[in-house]
């Protein structure tokens, strides 16, 4: 699929004009006196791709492009592919999709809690320089979510376009802000006087009834947190974008043009500065047909499929669509300046997958590549297929790319060698 | 200074442990030559075991269940003598059994939890009287554990879970009040649809129809020849355009049920305040033969939906006589009216033929139409009962001046409050009064002074910010409507309180807080007596709001939420729509209250004498003699290959992706949620089966080479045979002899019409349903494998109870529990474990009596 850039322009209903990024950028940011501003996007592909259709066949920078890859050549120098990657103890089949980020061992087992997740982490360090910290963002249905506190309780993805746009973008009347600073200031101090009856709670029971009132008592104490921060941004008006609010595409069928809409609105609140950090969970589990002209087959059950050659073809229609969705991605990042840079440059793009093969539900060898972000990329880093590099190696990598100067994550045993600045 | 003492039990029980069965010996000898080391079998590692029981309970528990079910040691290892083994199995039951009583005593069965987001939006529904508040999308969806949303770890607490109580409290309180100080009189909408005006400024979708040719204009019931169609050209930017010369049609025989760019609105319907309105429709059944209008056979159906898909009623029209139709639904304020012919069969707005008009092409079923009509807002108390939970009987005056609502997160309507305002002389005391009366229906135990501190603070905050009476109230409603004392269930180890029982009734019963007669058995304590709690639960079964525990149980149990996750493949199965999947899960839905308002033995679950089905479900079930929508029950032959749960559509489709069944996915189905035996999940790096769809193999001999492989032999053994006793049943739940396979449309397609659409099937090869059973009993076909579970009754209803007690309590039954959950059993089998009985022993059950 070749991308053209006008269409990318005219794109979806959710498509616009944008003003300038220099003019857009928030005052908040710049006086903190803070460097330039670093971004991610992670997404989960929670079908992943063909293993055979994704990884190039050579290591290195003078690797030839895989199938898969071919979708996104113009980008070929703004991205790197892995092989070789994924989260040591992490099994479980589909499951695993809640250790995406998090890297949280055995996911399937009785006692599993999950730990704190890529974005998150990251939004503890840069969390506080844009109105929202983190936008959680699900292509699909069901609860799934990428994003998890540290006590790993599932932070809520959202999945209406619609919804989003509300809260990057429209602006309340002047009496609106002001009720609602109220409500927020309000709100604190709501916070803080149920934070004081949880804690007497807490001393008349015991045991895992206590944890729990913990978990209440940390979450009210958070939300206070944000409330106030929120305070700060409601006095400051919200980004203008020349756009209706997008119609809510709920058609199962629709994975391309849902992608779609969802990658623009990432796209559009990076470019806006309203988050840096954004996930993705695209989610096919529940097996819908995807609508593809060739298409014939629940996406799912495609994936299980994919040693027959009439199930194969049409299991790559949908993949390389999904691929050329991250093309228009990359485009969309590309084609918008800051300073002296692209937004792609300042702006981490992850793709990857819980799943290696998920026709055999195998959580090894990961289809993961890394765009943007201002690492020297254009190559193939190929690891061991056996013995697998720890995934977090990679997310380090990318927090340390953040501003955010750790060594330690997750399962990780440092930063990821071959991947340089 | 608790846990010190706890490591105290432990160890001693620990230590008798070993005593008793010289478990370390047993396990040296048996178990750990496979379960050691890195390549430990099943990576669990008995190496690594230790014999407190407090850290190791869960894996202990599972050498007791895999040694108790005989799994474990496997046949091919050394097995030890009976007596050793069933030494050693009864000596650490009991100190399973021993460890887990001692935990429950001291801390409870169950964790404190908060309200669920189904409680939860319930709650506010009953507390504000608003029936039809629409809130449960907007706080994040729980997670599950054990099968249901009902226990701690399901239920979460996140700072986007608090953030977003705040949000939706106002927002629900607000939809509470009234918008204005008097009530609308009540007035009547009639849209017609006369000609091409009146059909363009009705119902856009008809509009779209007449133009290009899919529905036709009637006078009378003729069809109206004089019409005159001119498509337009999309490339060309031509419009097109309808002209109706004399004479003029007066109605509209639509055969189409799609939402057609979602233009179903009936245009005209307006809803100026919320309340009970009337909708009625004009019409009658006929058919289409390819452009001729012919006398019909069946009854249509018509059904009304809001914007946000509640479904506000259905209207059936009879065959070839006008006849108007009525339903009452309850509208929101501002909500538009859709409409959709649901019981047509023709979907397509591209359908492949290059007739003009299209009708001339296909022959179905259609719905003639003459007129809608909106009656309402019905008389109704003013002002509402929902504006009376919060202002009382306080004086509403207009206001001139407009105040926008702090609403722009959620809903522009959400201003309601501005065009009134409440009056009152002494603010502070009917604040007080007002949210005292509040309380008392909100929070699940007697009411605290320290109770009003918040909230009255909130409202004299706002007061002396010279804010109008109703915003100062609200934000005190919000402090109760978010407070922990309202979100969280608390419990105290030991037997429940009164008002703990009531809180844990109504939640099990109507998901929901305590209603009013609960609340006042609570306080006058007599909710203990056992007479009463089973008056009580009596009462709770017979009322409506039991449909919300009926729900949100089958929803979980069987999966029926996830109903429209997949869509049977329009080429496969054209003669599927939206009405089949509303009506199989009424069905299923209307099985479950039967069995469980009549008291109908558990075996119902595989095989009743009767079905609970509508026109639609009769036709997909091939019965003759049911017409109209509405749910009934009816009577059916012994033979039958229908009865029970196993067999409906909405089982059937739950456990089909929409293009293909497969035995493994409905065997699982069967074994883990109608028997409680759930398999082992596979291990990983095994290629899953899937069906083949060109037709060429059929799922049978892709399993049976499956099972070849030793590794899978074990389980599959186990699971597919259930599943190839469904295989008769496709996608949807229809019956089936051989399987369908799709024809490309470029090997020359099949030009016969079925259901108003070109078929793209052909039928591949046959299905075959025998299969045996693990034990070596045999079935040739759906209805000797029923025969077969019959025989099972008392694990279908040991798995029924236990999934009850999961739902009412919140934990699934442990080792403490299962002397009292065996008794239960007992004590249900004079009733053959009827399921109104099995609810009734819950209540009474220790179990549910104490935290």
């Amino acid at each position: 699929m070749a991308l053209n850039r006008r269409t990318l322009l005219r794109g979806t209903g959710i498509a616009m004009a944008l003003p300038m990024l220099d003019v857009m950028k928030p005052a908040f940011a710049r006086d903190q006196g803070e460097a330039v501003p670093r971004r991610m996007v992670a997404i989960n592909v929670d079908l992943g791709f063909m293993p055979e259709e994704f990884f190039p066949a050579q290591a290195g920078r003078n690797y030839e492009l895989s199938a898969h890859l071919k979708v996104i050549e113009e980008f070929r120098d703004q991205f790197t592919v892995f092989s070789g990657v994924s989260h040591p103890n992490v099994d479980g089949g589909h499951q695993t999709d809640v250790s995406f980020l998090t890297g949280a061992p055995h996911p399937r087992s009785a006692g599993f809690r999950n730990t704190i997740s890529l974005d998150q982490y990251a939004a503890q360090h840069i969390g506080h320089f844009t109105r929202f910290p983190t936008l959680n963002l699900r292509v699909g249905p069901g609860g799934g979510s990428m994003s998890y506190t540290g006590d790993g309780v599932r932070i809520p993805s959202e999945e209406r376009p619609s919804r989003v746009f509300q809260r990057l973008f429209v602006q309340g009347s002047k009496s609106e802000i002001e009720a609602q600073i109220q409500k927020l200031r309000e709100g604190q101090s709501l916070m803080d006087s149920f934070g004081g009856q949880i804690k007497s709670l807490s001393r008349r029971v015991s045991g895992a009834d206590r944890d729990r009132l913990d978990q209440f008592f940390q979450s009210v104490r958070e939300v206070e947190k944000r409330l106030t921060v929120n305070e700060e941004w409601e006095s400051k008006p919200k980004p203008k974008v020349d756009a209706r609010v997008p119609r809510d595409m709920l058609d199962p069928g629709a994975l391309v043009q849902r992608t779609r809409n969802m990658y623009e609105l990432a796209r559009l609140a990076l470019e806006t500065d309203s988050t840096r950090l954004v996930t993705i969970l695209v989610t096919q589990q529940f097996n819908p047909k995807v609508n593809l002209p060739g298409v014939e087959l629940p996406h799912h059950a495609l994936t299980h499929q994919s040693q027959q050659k009439k199930t194969r073809e049409q299991l790559r229609k949908v993949e390389e669509a999904q691929m050329g969705e991250l093309g228009r991605l990359l485009g969309g990042l590309t084609e918008r300046r800051e300073g002296d840079d692209s937004l792609l440059d300042r702006t981490m793009v992850l793709q990857g997958s819980n799943l290696g093969h998920a026709g055999k539900h195998d959580t090894r060898n990961l289809p993961v590549l890394l765009a943007g972000g201002g690492f020297r990329h254009g190559q193939h880093l190929a690891f061991d297929r056996d013995r697998n590099k720890p995934l977090a190696n990679l997310y380090v990598s990318m927090l340390q790319q953040l501003g955010i100067g750790t060594d330690a994550f997750a399962s990780a045993s440092g930063r990821l060698t071959g991947l340089e600045v | 200074m608790i846990k010190i003492y706890w490591l105290g039990i432990l160890f001693a029980l620990t230590q008798s442990l070993v005593c008793r069965a010289d478990s370390t010996e047993f396990l040296k000898q048996y178990c750990v030559d496979c379960h050691n080391g890195e390549w430990a079998e099943a990576d669990f590692r008995v190496d690594l075991l230790t014999h407190d029981l407090d850290s190791d309970f869960d894996a202990w528990a599972l050498i007791q269940h895999r040694i108790e079910t005989g799994e474990m040691p496997p046949s091919d290892a050394e097995r030890p003598p009976s007596k050793e083994l069933s030494q050693f199995l009864t000596a650490l039951t009991d100190s399973l059994v021993d460890v887990d009583a001692h935990r429950k005593k001291e801390f409870g069965r169950r964790e404190l939890r908060r309200l669920s987001r189904t409680e939860y939006s319930n709650s506010l529904k009953d507390l504000l009287a608003l029936p039809h508040l629409e809130i449960e999308d907007m706080l994040p969806p729980d997670g599950r554990a054990h099968g249901f949303q009902k226990s701690a770890n399901a239920l979460d607490f996140s700072h986007v879970m608090i953030a977003r109580y705040l949000e939706i409290a106002d927002h629900a309180l607000r939809k509470a009040l009234v918008t204005r100080p008097d009530p609308i009189p009540s007035r009547t909408i009639r849209a017609e649809l006369k000609s091409t005006k009146g059909v363009r400024e009705t119902l856009q979708t008809l509009a779209v129809q007449l133009k290009l040719g899919h529905a036709i204009p009637l006078v009378g019931k003729e069809r109206d020849p004089t019409l005159v169609r001119v498509r337009g050209n999309f490339k060309k930017r031509e419009q097109g355009s309808v002209t109706d010369p004399e004479p003029r049609f007066d109605g509209v025989l639509t055969m189409m049920n799609d939402r057609f760019n979602q233009n179903i609105v009936i245009k005209p319907f307006e809803v100026p305040q919320s309340g009970y309105y009337k909708i009625r429709v004009h019409g009658w059944g006929a058919i289409n033969d390819r452009g001729k209008v012919v006398p019909s056979d069946r009854t249509e159906t018509v059904a009304f939906y809001s914007k946000s898909g509640r479904l506000l009623g259905r209207c059936d029209l009879p065959p070839n006589e006008p006849t108007t139709s009525e339903v009452t639904a309850w509208l929101n304020e501002g909500e538009p009216v859709e409409y959709l012919a649901i019981s047509t069969e023709f979907e397509k707005f591209n359908f492949p033929s290059k007739s003009d008009p299209k009708y001339e092409a296909f022959k179905a079923y259609g719905i003639a139409l003459q007129w809608f009509e909106l009656e309402g807002p019905l008389p109704q108390a003013w002002p509402p009962e929902s504006h009376r939970q919060l202002f009382g009987d306080l004086q509403l005056k207009a206001s001139k001046t407009r105040i926008t609502g702090s609403s722009r997160q959620i809903n522009r309507t959400d201003a309601g409050a501005s065009n009134f305002r409440v009056i009152t002389k002494t603010p502070e005391a009917d604040a007080d009064k007002l949210l005292r009366s509040f309380a008392q229906r909100a929070y699940r135990r007697p009411i605290r002074p320290a109770d009003l501190k918040v909230p009255m603070e909130m409202v004299r905050q706002r007061l002396s910010q010279n804010q109008t009476f109703t915003e100062a109230m609200l934000a005190g409603y919000r402090a109760i409507l978010t407070s922990p004392d309202f979100l969280l269930l608390l419990e105290e180890p030991g037997e429940l309180g009164s008002w703990e029982l009531a809180t844990r009734l109504s939640c099990f019963l109507s998901n929901s807080t305590p209603d009013g007669p609960l609340k006042a058995l609570a306080r006058r304590g007599e909710l203990l007596e056992r007479d009463v709690l089973r008056r009580e639960t009596d009462r709770l079964l017979e009322a409506p709001e039991v449909q919300r525990f009926v729900v949100h149980f089958l929803g979980n149990w069987l999966d029926l939420r996830n109903i429209t996750l997949t869509q049977p493949d329009e080429n496969l199965y054209p003669e599927f729509n939206v009405f089949l999947t509303e009506s199989m899960v009424e069905e299923t839905k209307a099985f479950f209250t039967e069995m469980l308002h009549k008291d109908l033995p558990t075996s119902n679950i595989v095989d009743s004498d009767f079905l609970m089905i509508n026109q639609r479900l009769a036709e997909l079930y091939g019965l003759d003699g049911v017409s109209g929508s509405e749910i009934r029950k009816v009577a059916i032959d012994e033979n039958s290959v229908r009865g029970g749960l196993l067999t409906q559509a909405s089982l059937l489709k739950i456990t089909a992706n929409g293009t293909t069944t497969s035995p493994v996915v409905r065997g699982t189905f069967v074994l883990s949620r109608l028997l409680g035996d759930e398999p082992p999940p596979p291990p990983p790096s095994v290629p899953a089966i899937e069906p083949d769809i060109s037709g060429a193999t059929t799922i049978r001999e892709q399993l049976a080479a499956h099972r070849s492989i030793e590794q899978c032999a074990g389980c599959h053994q186990k699971i597919d045979p259930p599943g190839f006793a469904l295989e008769n049943f496709d996608v949807m739940g229809g019956w089936r002899d051989r399987y369908r396979a799709i024809v490309k449309a470029s090997n020359g397609a099949s030009k016969v019409i079925e259901h108003g659409q070109l078929r793209r099937y052909r039928m591949g090869l046959p299905v075959e349903s025998h299969g045996e059973l693990e034990n070596g009993q045999s079935f040739a076909d759906i209805s000797e494998f029923r025969a077969l579970l019959k025989l099972r009754q008392r694990k279908l209803a040991r798995n029924l109870l236990e999934q009850l007690i999961v739902y009412a309590t919140g934990e699934p039954v442990g080792f403490a529990d299962r002397a009292e959950v065996e008794a239960m059993m007992d004590s249900l089998e004079s009733s053959n474990y009827g399921v109104r009985s099995m609810v009734h022993a819950i209540v009474q059950s220790d179990l549910f009596r104490h935290k």
